[in-house]
């Protein structure tokens, strides 16, 4: 028996620590977002077939995304400011596809009810869940300012890009797999814009550094950076470690178990009063954010790097993403164009083309390159304690959700998104090339954009190590 | 197990986030001479994969690595 709880705890201590402990080969972590980006899809082709046949509206999941949620939170923010008096987004309202115009603030009876609300909230819960599970949850607010002026400036960029390239990082993962023009301007812009990035984050480290060497010197070795940085609130560390884990660093894992059952007893209470879809449509985001945490998952690393550092290793992880979502979607894309009642299906995450998109996607690329985060990254991040992302994403959120009303004004469609406003299926790719070509297409691009950031990163740490 | 390593240079970058952390390791790396040990401590998660990837790849030698309350430090050897 003895031998026996050896053997399942021996197992039981190896899997956790390979699971839970450990970082996940990016390879892992990258199948395990396709996966979860798949599952949300055909969570969404699900609640069409349901509400279609009759079921509760207002449990419409979507694709896997972030941004779309912010329209509610939009809405709540113009208001608000409409009763202080202080400049907000003049708006009419929101049109539905089938032509009906409703009050922007009223779509869903509770802003939570928005899919990618919830969808947002599933990556940062999955998120936390993946960091307590390592032990790795710590509140550090840094005390560095500049590092407070790198968050607001790329939360203030990023806020304005979304808005004109119709999402963020991870809803291009979701768009490439749609097999829309738009997310191809998409890739191309925040490949451009972290090139941009990349360059001004050297320029100022580079002067950042050249004031400190002034600053260092002492005998033995030289502390390069010499004021205080960091303050850890929580957990606090004892100052004489004596090889055992504070309680706020032991517990982490329990505190998770108890989280898990909790929002598992949630969920099954909200599927069974009408919300079934949104329910899995969390559990699927709480996934895509826990295998991001496990995986170290980063849009902005994956842009940025290449031309930074000289790494394209998560590049090529974003690039099997993308090209496991474009096959993923395939089947329930073929569903949506065989039934005329799933039709939507076939077009899901598709958005307008246009010159917006491609600025909007550049301006996105500095931001997130100076931020060090975008939104889903910002999410899982967050989840780890990181003060400083929550500053990058709180100040995107405002920007974006104040100013998303635009999108719906016709100046702005005509100026930065005029192809597709009309019928979005003039961007739909398979409707342009067939559903052989655009796939083609479209993983083709994909191949060629992570071997061109392959081939940057060869020439940055060549430069470096040569340099 | 901790190891005794005499350090030439300490980069302390707990409270920058990424790509800080990676960028002034790199540049501290740089300037050092060849031979010379750096101690590098960080408290973003995004090191635990970018620094022992960058060792690697230029060759250094990473002769320890710990983690401790969400704190990772690293001593290399250029």
């Amino acid at each position: 028996m003895e031998d026996f709880d050896f053997g399942v705890r021996g197992w039981w201590k190896a899997w956790n620590k390979k699971f839970f402990r450990e970082k996940w080969p990016l390879w892992l972590a990258g199948i395990f977002m396709a996966i979860s980006g798949i599952i949300a899809y055909g969570v969404a082709v699900w609640s069409l077939a349901r509400t279609v046949a009759g079921q509760n509206p207002y449990d419409q999941a979507k694709p896997l995304g972030t941004f779309l949620g912010l329209k509610e939170l939009g809405g709540i923010i113009n208001n608000g400011l409409s009763y202080i008096g202080l400049p907000h987004y003049p708006f009419s309202g929101y049109t539905w596809p089938d032509g009906v115009t409703i009050n922007f603030f009223r779509q869903y009876p509770n802003p939570l009810l928005e899919p990618t609300a919830g969808t947002m909230l599933g990556i940062l819960y999955g998120g936390l869940i993946a960091a307590l599970l390592a032990k790795e949850f710590a509140l550090k607010v840094p005390l560095d300012k500049s590092e407070y002026g790198l968050a607001v400036s790329g939360g203030i960029m990023m806020g304005i890009g979304a808005v004109f390239m119709f999402g963020c990082p991870l809803v291009s993962t979701t768009n490439v797999g749609a097999m829309g023009v738009q997310s191809l301007l998409m890739v191309i812009g925040m490949t451009i814009g972290s090139y941009f990035g990349a360059k001004l984050i050297i320029w100022f480290e580079k002067r950042r550094v050249a004031s400190l060497a002034c600053a260092a010197d002492g005998a033995g070795y030289r502390p390069l950076m010499l004021f205080e940085k960091t303050r850890t609130i929580w957990p606090v560390l004892p100052e004489h470690a004596d090889g055992g884990e504070v309680a706020g660093i032991r517990y982490q894992p329990h505190l998770a178990l108890v989280l898990t059952i909790l929002a598992v007893a949630v969920l099954f209470s909200f599927s069974s009063i009408g919300y079934p879809a949104l329910s899995l449509s969390f559990a699927a985001a709480a996934l895509t954010g826990f295998a991001m945490q496990r995986g170290g998952m980063c849009f902005a690393h994956a842009f940025r790097e290449p031309f930074l550092s000289g790494f394209a290793d998560m590049s090529r992880a974003m690039a099997l993403v993308y090209i496991l979502l474009i096959l993923g979607f395939l089947p329930m894309k073929l569903i949506g164009s065989m039934n005329p009642d799933l039709a939507y299906a076939e077009i899901f995450a598709i958005s307008p083309a246009g010159i917006g998109v491609l600025l909007g996607s550049m301006l996105f690329g500095i931001g997130m390159a100076l931020n060090g985060a975008c939104v889903s990254d910002s999410l899982w991040r967050t989840a780890e304690g990181q003060v400083k992302i929550w500053v990058g994403l709180v100040t995107l959120i405002c920007v974006s959700a104040w100013i998303f009303p635009m999108r719906e004004e016709h100046w702005f469609k005509t100026i930065f998104a005029p192809y597709g406003s009309e019928n979005i299926r003039d961007v739909y790719l398979p409707n342009v090339l067939g559903y052989p070509g655009a796939v083609t297409l479209m993983v083709g691009f994909i191949a060629a954009w992570a071997l061109l950031m392959t081939w940057f990163s060869g020439r940055t740490f060549r430069k470096y190590m040569e340099g | 197990m901790s190891i005794e390593v005499k350090l030439d240079e300490e980069l302390d970058v707990k409270g920058l986030v990424c790509p800080r952390p990676m960028v002034m390791t790199m540049t501290a790396l740089k300037k050092l001479e060849k031979g010379g040990t750096l101690k590098v401590t960080a408290n973003d998660s995004s090191v635990k994969h970018s620094i022992p990837a960058l060792c690697e790849r230029a060759g250094y030698t990473l002769l320890e690595q710990s983690e401790e309350g969400g704190s990772y430090s690293f001593i290399i050897r250029k």
